[in-house]
């Protein structure tokens, strides 16, 4: 029965490799039938669907494959199924499935380079889904710097992105060096990677010396992986690569597999309680940062993108409350709800024939209405309307905030969110109602939607929904997670009423801080919330004293952070390419007149054996 | 009568191919010739692989006569499961380079021809040699060949790079020679399975000096100038083999007498001598970011790599993982040079500068930087991956600091090599660059044996990093 278990884990595994690997080569023959391409990148991951699915109901035992061991350190490839990783690698797979439709039936016109984004795409997800599903710190690194080092490819395949793919590199490389350290670390503490003998190390963690600081430093790789505070440049940067990629990167992948890590390895962060602490801090700060931010970036995929990267901080904050089974909900629904979201918002740039600044788009509703309804039920289900995708997410998140100790949190929370709806009903606004702001000839141009295209996102609308559900219902019956829950309590169905009266709520509370209420008539509701939403964001249109206080005042806040932002970026970028070619250049000038021979470096290099003597002498290092 | 076993047989028969090279009428012959006699030590040299045993953990196929008997001087040769895999990836080496310079046409071909057979046969003798003075013979003999070659290159100003080849070289060889007398003195033997059971005979000074020996080879900080300057000045194939094969006679010395012999010098020392090499690690990091010549990027990328596979060898972490990343090593550098002259076939330049201007026309050069990028930085699956994360253990068990400053130079260099890949071949264009012009040149590498040479070694990186288990068995 073992070995029998074993083979058909073997098989599901290999399957899934093999697979992938065909649809790779096959952009070697670059096809120029539509079909073939739905056969590659489509009918592929629905296999992989049927086996993750398969492997739900089958109890497939662990594959552990030996890569190579240093001594009696083995650093193994471990897999295994189970119900949560598997749901979770459903997700992610069918989020897949549902990116490369619109990929293929929208880009007619093929190109070697999107059939080879195509089949990034499809081995990106696969290595989530790897990630997911491993047991062992190793496999787990391997992934991480897998991802990293895709993203940035792919990410590079756009012309003229030098900046933006070396931050994205950058970023993510420093992120798996964090992951090597923290690796050898507690190799050389534990001598194995195997998650069980690592969480009985962190039982007794006074015992080593090395693990405490190894906590931190998983930390920082799973926060530079989150997009969150002092490495949240590359979300942003990412936004150069095409807009299908930037759904499924900042949905459920490489935005994600902190989230994954933390709530697989609970018991690192648990064994130190500052950890909990920073995560929250942390989490906060992004989500207030992205979320002003995401109010005033004026390109469709950065508005996107920052709130993404402020629903991750709402995930580190659950997190760090030690509800890992929360932050795994809304891992899970924040999938589901931000590719709609994204989607919906790719038909639109595809309507306007690739525009993404919103200053240039706009009274585009009556051309194109089947994306319009499109767009409206996708923000419907990102703002957590009752019982659309995000509001079990959302929901769950504040009850189990208001059941911890920290009550007040709830306060700043739902302002958060209540930003964020702001910036999501000014994106709306901005590029598809009120006055266009298009060229003669970009109006020209525009494209509906309409007859088989349109079927792929209402079908993902309906899954979502019922996905959501599922998820929800895991969640309350206790069986969504990797080990550990959070706490234990059980919601009266009031909750949900409540949870039902926040959400409405919140839309209101953001519908009127945008409207001016003083002007507001019943017959003419409307045309004023939309006149206003759009005017609020333009300086010469603002009559209303105290909405335009509001928006200064807002605007100085984003000034002074995007300030900090660019001093952040700037620190990075000038720390990378400029100071290096500028310090290159200055050394160059003086090894060229030779003042600097052998014997300057031969000097360094004594300078330097001193500098370690004295060190050892004084520290003892 | 005297019965040859495989292994003296792999030696002689690149001797008897110079031979055949110097008696054959044209150049095409010639090639062909020295091609078919490097494929069968190859076919020979696999053969052994098979038929060796693993499990053994004692010599095997020895071959003994008396040299001078006189002075108990005796032809002593036999294998090792360490240098097995050196011998096997000379073979493959040396006959990668014979069918690199297959269809191209260079300068005095018998003389350098002769010459790579010559390195073959001198270098797969030093790592079977188990006479002290067989193996000082055949080490230094090979400097012998990498002069020919450089010499044979048509270029005027190769003089310098010779003269730096020399002076370092006879220094290595002065301590070396006078550390092998003092040993011969000291044992009474120049057997070295004998000398293994006479080292508390040894003092202190014949460590020292093979230590600074093999600090000129591998190169170690203060004596490491002369790398960079013969490899810009040599042509490809000589930098291939001077590269992948001749750094490894230091990790020869190294196993063969220092690890066996002085094992506890090296414990006592460790410290001193990592320190060396992690300074010579920063050092040639920081000369990377300066260097416009991709050759001397690479070169200075080789130094990194041997002081990383010294840590590896210097913390104690086992002797197979210090051959894994030295054959790591070799593979690597073979691709980079070897790509490198692809480049300087189609654009006569190698300079970074040059290249921003022009390249992205070709999409071969494209693809082959893509390909040395993604081995510089140690994708999963290709074997500097491995390497990477067996350094860092290895150098964390030296030290706390090392291990920090292995991690930053990784970062640094990744990402610098990164973002220069993307300025090269990801930037928009002003139309009032210069172009070069792009002569028929490249037509060349699209020639079948050129590709089968990318082919061999980038599957043997992949080999060695998936199968890295089984490599390390």
């Amino acid at each position: 029965m073992n070995s029998e278990a074993a083979s058909l884990t073997t098989l599901a595994i290999t399957t899934l490799v093999v697979t992938i690997g065909c649809s790779v080569l096959f952009t070697a023959f670059f096809p120029k039938s539509k079909y073939l391409r739905y056969l590659a990148f489509v009918f592929i991951p629905i296999t992989h669907l049927a086996i993750f699915a398969a492997s739900i109901f089958f109890e497939l035992s662990p594959l552990v494959l030996n890569w190579f061991s240093i001594k009696n350190l083995n650093f193994d490839i471990h897999l295994s199924f189970g119900l949560t990783k598997s749901s979770v690698c459903l997700v992610i797979t069918l989020v897949l499935i549902f990116i490369q439709i619109p990929f293929i039936q929208l880009k007619s016109t093929t190109n070697k380079k999107h059939l080879r984004i195509q089949a990034c795409l499809s081995v990106f997800s696969l290595i989530m889904c790897f990630s997911v599903l491993s047991d062992n710190l190793f496999c787990f690194f391997v992934c991480i710097e897998c991802l990293g080092l895709l993203s940035s490819f792919i990410v590079s395949m756009e012309k003229s992105s030098t900046t933006e793919s070396t931050r994205v590199f950058f970023l993510n490389k420093l992120s798996s060096i964090f992951f090597l350290v923290a690796i050898v670390l507690i190799a050389t503490d534990v001598n194995s990677l195997e998650f069980n003998n690592v969480q009985a190390a962190y039982k007794s963690i006074e015992s080593y010396p090395n693990l405490r600081f190894s906590v931190y430093l998983l930390l920082a790789s799973c926060l530079c992986k989150g997009a969150q505070l002092p490495f949240s440049s590359w979300i942003i940067s990412a936004t150069k690569a095409n807009i299908y990629v930037s759904v499924l990167l900042h949905t459920v992948t490489i935005v994600g597999i902190g989230i994954i890590f933390i709530t697989k390895c609970y018991f690192i962060f648990d064994a130190v309680a500052l950890s909990g602490k920073i995560m929250i801090v942390v989490g906060f700060l992004t989500a207030i940062w992205m979320g002003l931010s995401s109010v005033f970036h004026v390109d469709i995929k950065k508005i996107i993108a920052a709130s993404t990267a402020s629903s991750v901080g709402f995930m580190f904050i659950a997190s760090g409350l030690g509800e890992y089974s929360t932050s795994l909900l809304y891992f899970v629904c924040h999938a589901f709800f931000k590719t709609i979201f994204f989607l919906s918002f790719a038909y639109v740039v595809y309507a306007v024939s690739g525009e993404t600044n919103v200053l240039k788009m706009g009274g585009v509703k009556e051309r194109i209405p089947n994306i319009v309804d499109l767009v409206w039920v996708s923000f419907l289900s990102t703002i957590g309307f009752p019982f659309f995708v995000s509001f079990f997410a959302k929901t769950a998140f504040f009850s189990s905030i208001f059941y911890t100790e920290n009550k007040w949190m709830l306060f700043p929370t739902i302002f958060i969110n209540i930003i964020s709806i702001i910036s999501f009903l000014r994106l709306i606004m901005l590029s598809i109602h009120g006055k266009t702001r298009m060229d003669s000839q970009a109006l020209l141009h525009i494209k509906d939607i309409t007859g088989k295209p349109l079927a792929p996102p209402w079908l993902f609308i309906t899954i979502a929904v019922f996905g959501s559900f599922i998820a929800w219902s895991m969640y309350e019956w206790q069986v969504l997670h990797f080990g550990a829950y959070g706490i234990v309590y059980s919601r009266a169905p009031m909750e949900y009423i409540w949870g039902c009266l926040i959400e409405i709520m919140q839309v209101i509370i953001a519908i009127l801080f945008v409207s001016e209420p003083t002007k507001s008539e019943k017959n003419k509701t409307q045309k004023t919330i939309k006149f206003v939403l759009v005017s609020i964001f333009k300086d010469n249109m603002i009559s209303d004293f105290v909405s335009h206080n509001v928006y200064v005042a807002g605007r100085q806040i984003i000034k002074l952070l995007t300030l900090f932002n660019r001093g952040l970026n700037k620190a990075i970028d000038s720390s990378l390419s400029k100071f290096i070619e500028l310090s290159s250049d200055c050394l160059c000038k003086l090894y060229k007149d030779k003042i600097v021979n052998q014997t300057y470096w031969v000097f360094l290099g004594i300078i330097l054996c001193m500098s370690y003597i004295v060190l050892q002498e004084i520290y003892g290092i | 009568m005297i019965e040859l076993n495989l292994v003296s047989i792999l030696i002689l028969l690149p001797i008897l191919g110079t031979v055949f090279v110097f008696l054959s009428a044209n150049s095409t012959l010639c090639k062909s010739t020295a091609l078919w006699n490097s494929a069968i030590t190859l076919i020979l040299s696999f053969t052994l692989l098979t038929m060796f045993n693993f499990s053994k953990n004692t010599i095997q196929y020895i071959d003994e006569y008396n040299w001078l008997p006189n002075y108990g001087i005796k032809y002593k040769v036999g294998l090792d499961k360490f240098s097995l895999p050196f011998i096997c990836m000379i073979s493959l080496i040396c006959f990668l380079t014979k069918l690199w310079i297959l269809k191209k046409k260079i300068h005095k071909t018998k003389y350098f021809l002769a010459a790579i057979l010559l390195f073959e046969s001198f270098s797969i003798g030093a790592f079977c040699s188990y006479d002290l003075f067989l193996l000082l013979v055949f080490l230094e003999s090979t400097t012998i060949p990498i002069i020919i070659m450089i010499f044979s290159s048509e270029k005027n100003y190769s003089k310098n790079a010779v003269m730096q080849f020399l002076m370092y070289g006879m220094l290595s060889t002065i301590c070396i020679t006078i550390a092998f007398v003092s040993i011969y003195n000291s044992c009474g033997t120049a057997d070295l399975l004998q000398i293994y059971k006479h080292k508390h005979l040894l003092g202190p000074i014949p460590f020292w000096l093979l230590i600074v020996g093999i600090a000129v080879k591998i190169p170690i900080f203060p004596l490491y100038y002369w790398l960079p300057e013969v490899h810009v000045q040599s042509p490809t194939t000589c930098s291939v083999l001077l590269g992948s094969i001749a750094l490894k006679f230091s990790s020869l010395i190294l196993l063969r007498i220092l690890f066996p012999v002085f094992y506890d010098q090296i414990m006592q020392y460790t410290k001193e001598i990592s320190v060396l090499c992690v300074i010579s690690m920063v050092l040639s990091c920081s000369n990377i970011f300066m260097q416009d010549d991709l050759k001397k990027i690479f070169a200075y990328f080789s130094i990194l790599h041997m002081n990383m596979c010294m840590l590896i060898f210097l913390s104690g972490i086992g002797l197979r993982y210090f051959v894994f990343s030295l054959l790591s090593h070799s593979f690597v550098l073979a691709m980079l040079f070897f790509s490198t002259d692809a480049i300087h076939t189609v654009l006569q330049t190698r300079s970074i500068v040059d290249l921003k201007k022009n390249s992205p026309q070709l999409v071969l050069i494209k693809n082959i930087m893509f390909s040395n990028i993604l081995i510089l930085i140690g994708v999963p699956l290709t074997s500097g991956f491995m390497v990477d994360i067996v350094s860092v253990y290895a150098s964390y068990k030296l030290s706390a600091i090392y291990a920090t400053i292995l991690v930053f130079i990784i970062l640094a260099l990744s990402t610098y090599l990164f973002f220069t890949y993307q300025s090269i071949f990801n930037q928009l264009k002003n139309k009032t660059d210069t172009k070069l012009e792009i002569p028929v040149g490249h037509l060349q590498i699209n020639s079948i044996s050129k590709k089968m040479v990318f082919v061999t070694i980038s599957t043997c990186i992949l080999f060695l990093g998936i199968f890295s288990s089984k490599v390390l068995m």
